[in-house]
C-alpha cells in the first residue's frame, strides 16, 4: 500500500512536470509576446515590460526561472490582467468553478446512478427504453444548446430561476444542472450496462433464492460491484467538472476560472494558462489515485502494487 | 474483410440503425444541394432583421437579415466536413501510433503510452488554440486555409483514445497463430501490420469512427461558440447556436435562432451516436451478451 502510494505520487509528479513543460513551451512557441497585440510600444518600454513579467532572456532561461518559481508556489504575474498575480486570480475564481462543478458532480452521480439502476431493473421494459433514449439524447445534444433553451423556459418564460449571475443558491441550479446533464447520461449508461452484467451472476441468484427483497438485492448486493466502472469514470469527471466548463460559465455569466483561461490563451498569458493547467492536472492525477484506493475498498480482490 | 457483409446485414436488422442512416443521408444531401436552392446566399443580408419563420424564410432570419435556413445548410457543410476530415486525421494518427506501440511492445510501448497519458492531462483547448494562433500568419488572407487548419487541428486533438484502443487490440492479436505464421514465412513488420493486423482491427476502428465524428463536430462547435472557430459571415452549427444564445434577452425572444441550428446538430449527433452504439453491439463480442 505504501509502495503503491509512493510510486503513484512520484509518477504523478513526473507527469505534472512534463505537462507544465509542454504547456510552457507551447505558449512560448506562439509568435510575438503578450504585449505585441496592442499598439506598437516603444522598444525601451517593451523591454521594461518583458523584464517586469520575467519574459526576457532566452526561452531556456525563462523556462528555468519559471520552474523554480513554480516550485516555490509562485505562479507569477498575469500579463493579461495586469498587476494581478495568477495566485490571486485562481484564489478568486477557483472556488466559484469548484462550487459549480461540485454541485454538478453530485447531480451527475445521483441522477445517473438512479436512472441506470431503474433501467437495469426494468430491462427491456418501457422504463429502460425511455431512460436510455433520454440518456443518448443528452449525450448527443451539446449543453450549449440545452443551456440557452433552459434559460428561455425556466428563466424568461416561467421565471423560476434567475437568467444568469452568481449571487445566491438559486443561481447555481440551472448552470449546475446543464453542466451535469451529459455526464449524468453517461453515468446512467455505464451503471445500466454493468448492473445488467452483475444481475446475471450466480451470487445474485443465490440472494434472490434466499428470498432477499429485490430492492435489497439491487441496492446492497449488486450495486457494490456494478458501481466500479462509475467509480473509475468519476475520477476524470470530477477533475473536469471542478475546473469548470468554459461554455456553461460563459452562458450563465458565472465568474469562474473558464473565462480567464480562454482569455489567457488568446492573449498569450503564459503564466495564467500555466496556473490553470497546473491546477487541472494536479486534480486529475489526485482523483485518479483516489479512484484506485476506492477500488480496493469496494473490491477486496484488488491488490494495490 | 469477409466480416463486412454480415456486419452490414446485421446492422440492417435494426430499425433504429436504418432510421439513423436515412437521417444522415438526408442531412448530407441537404448540405450538398441545399444552399443553392434556398434562393439566398449564406452571407446575403436583407432589411428584414429577426424575421420569424415564414414562407419566405422557413427558419426565419438573424440580426443582419440573413436567411437562417441557408446558413444552417451552409453550416452543415462546414460541420460535416470538420467531422469527416478531423476524424480521418485522428484515425490515421491514432491507428498508426497505436499499432506501432502495440506491435513493438516492451520499452517502446511503455514510453509511447506514457506520452499519451501525459497528453490526456493537457486541456485539449490549448493545443488547438496554439496551433491556430501560431499559424494564423499564413491564413490571414484566406478563410479556406483557416478552415483546413481548423479541421486538421481538431483531428489532432482526438487521436489519443483511438491509439489506446488500437494498441490494446494489437497486443492480443500479435500473439495469435496467424501472425506467427506470417512471420515465419518472412513477412516484414509493415506487411504484417497492414495486411494481417489492420483487417482484424477494422471492426473496432469503424465503431470508434462513428463515435469520433460527433466528438469532432462538438469540438468545432465548442470552439466556434467561444469565438475561435468559424468566422462570420461563414457559419457552422456551433457559431449559429452561439449567435442564437447571444441574441437571448428578456425583451424579445428569437427562439428560432437557437432551436433550428440546435435541431440540425442534435439530429446529426444523435444519429451518429445511435449508429455507433449499434455497430459496437455488432462488432464487440463482449457487449452482445448484455
Amino acid at each position: 500500500m505504501l509502495v503503491f502510494f509512493i510510486r503513484r505520487i512520484l509518477g504523478g509528479l513526473l507527469t505534472l512536470f512534463i505537462v507544465i513543460s509542454i504547456t510552457f513551451f507551447l505558449m512560448r512557441a506562439m509568435p510575438g509576446n503578450a504585449f505585441t497585440k496592442e499598439r506598437k510600444l516603444p522598444p525601451a518600454i517593451e523591454k521594461n515590460l518583458l523584464a517586469k513579467y520575467k519574459l526576457d532572456g532566452t526561452v531556456w532561461q525563462q523556462y528555468r526561472g519559471y520552474m523554480s518559481d513554480v516550485l516555490q508556489g509562485d505562479l507569477r504575474l498575469s500579463t493579461k490582467y495586469r498587476s494581478r498575480t495568477v495566485n490571486e486570480v485562481l484564489k478568486q475564481t477557483l472556488p466559484v468553478s469548484m462550487t459549480l462543478g461540485g454541485v454538478a458532480f453530485l447531480i451527475a452521480l445521483a441522477v445517473g446512478l438512479t436512472l441506470g439502476c431503474l433501467a437495469a431493473i426494468g430491462h427491456k421494459t418501457m422504463l429502460d427504453r425511455v431512460s436510455m433514449f433520454v440518456a443518448v439524447l443528452s449525450v448527443a445534444i451539446p449543453n450549449f444548446v440545452i443551456a440557452p433553451l433552459a434559460i428561455l423556459f425556466f428563466a424568461l418564460y416561467w421565471h423560476i430561476f434567475p437568467v444568469a449571475g452568481w449571487d445566491s443558491i438559486r443561481h447555481v441550479v440551472l448552470p449546475a444542472t446543464c453542466l451535469a446533464l451529459p455526464f449524468a447520461a453517461y453515468v446512467a449508461r455505464l451503471t445500466r450496462n454493468s448492473m445488467l452484467e452483475v444481475l446475471n451472476q450466480d451470487y445474485i441468484r443465490t440472494a434472490r433464492a434466499k428470498g432477499v427483497a429485490e430492492a435489497r438485492v439491487v441496492l446492497k448486493h449488486a450495486l457494490k460491484v456494478a458501481i466500479l466502472p462509475v467509480v473509475s469514470f468519476s475520477g476524470p469527471l470530477a477533475a473536469n467538472l471542478l475546473t469548470g466548463s468554459l461554455v456553461i460559465e460563459q452562458i450563465f455569466k458565472v465568474p469562474g476560472v473558464g473565462a480567464f483561461f480562454v482569455n489567457g490563451v488568446l492573449n498569450r498569458d503564459t503564466f495564467l494558462v500555466g496556473g490553470v493547467v497546473i491546477v487541472y492536472s494536479t486534480l486529475l492525477i489526485l482523483f485518479n489515485i483516489i479512484v484506485d484506493v476506492l477500488y480496493t475498498f469496494l473490491d477486496r480482490r484488488i491488490q494495490l502494487a | 474483410m469477409s466480416a463486412t457483409p454480415t456486419a452490414w446485414q446485421r446492422l440492417m436488422r435494426h430499425p433504429t440503425a436504418i432510421i439513423c442512416l436515412v437521417v444522415l443521408a438526408v442531412i448530407v444531401l441537404a448540405a450538398i444541394l441545399g444552399p443553392s436552392y434556398t434562393g439566398y446566399g449564406y452571407a446575403q443580408t436583407t432589411d428584414q432583421q429577426f424575421a420569424s419563420p415564414s414562407f419566405e424564410h422557413w427558419c426565419g432570419t438573424d440580426l443582419h437579415g440573413r436567411d437562417l435556413l441557408t446558413r444552417i445548410l451552409f453550416g452543415a457543410r462546414v460541420s460535416l466536413m470538420v467531422g469527416l476530415i478531423g476524424t480521418l486525421v485522428s484515425l490515421i494518427v491514432g491507428v498508426a501510433y497505436g499499432m506501432i506501440a502495440g506491435y513493438r511492445g516492451g520499452r517502446v510501448d511503455a514510453l509511447m503510452m506514457r506520452f499519451v497519458d501525459v497528453l490526456y492531462c493537457l486541456p485539449r483547448l490549448i493545443y488547438i488554440i496554439v496551433l491556430i494562433t501560431s499559424l494564423s500568419r499564413f491564413t490571414k488572407n484566406s478563410p479556406e486555409a483557416r478552415l483546413v487548419l481548423l479541421f486538421t487541428g481538431l483531428g489532432i486533438m482526438e487521436w489519443l483514445t483511438m491509439a489506446r484502443i488500437v494498441r490494446g487490440q494489437v497486443l492480443t492479436l500479435k500473439e495469435q497463430q496467424f501472425v506467427l505464421a506470417a512471420r515465419t514465412l518472412g513477412a516484414s513488420a509493415p506487411r504484417i501490420l497492414i495486411r494481417h493486423l489492420l483487417p482484424n482491427l477494422l471492426g473496432v476502428i469503424i465503431v470508434y469512427l462513428t463515435l469520433t465524428i460527433p466528438t469532432v463536430i462538438l469540438g468545432e462547435s465548442f470552439l466556434s461558440f467561444l469565438g475561435l472557430g468559424i468566422q462570420a459571415p461563414q457559419s457552422s452549427w456551433g457559431s449559429l447556436i452561439s449567435d442564437g444564445a447571444a441574441a437571448i434577452n428578456s425583451v424579445r425572444i428569437y427562439w428560432w435562432l437557437i432551436v433550428f441550428p440546435g435541431l440540425a446538430m442534435g439530429a446529426t449527433l444523435l444519429s451518429l451516436n445511435l449508429l455507433g452504439d449499434h455497430l459496437r453491439d455488432i462488432f464487440d463480442p463482449r457487449t452482445t451478451k448484455a
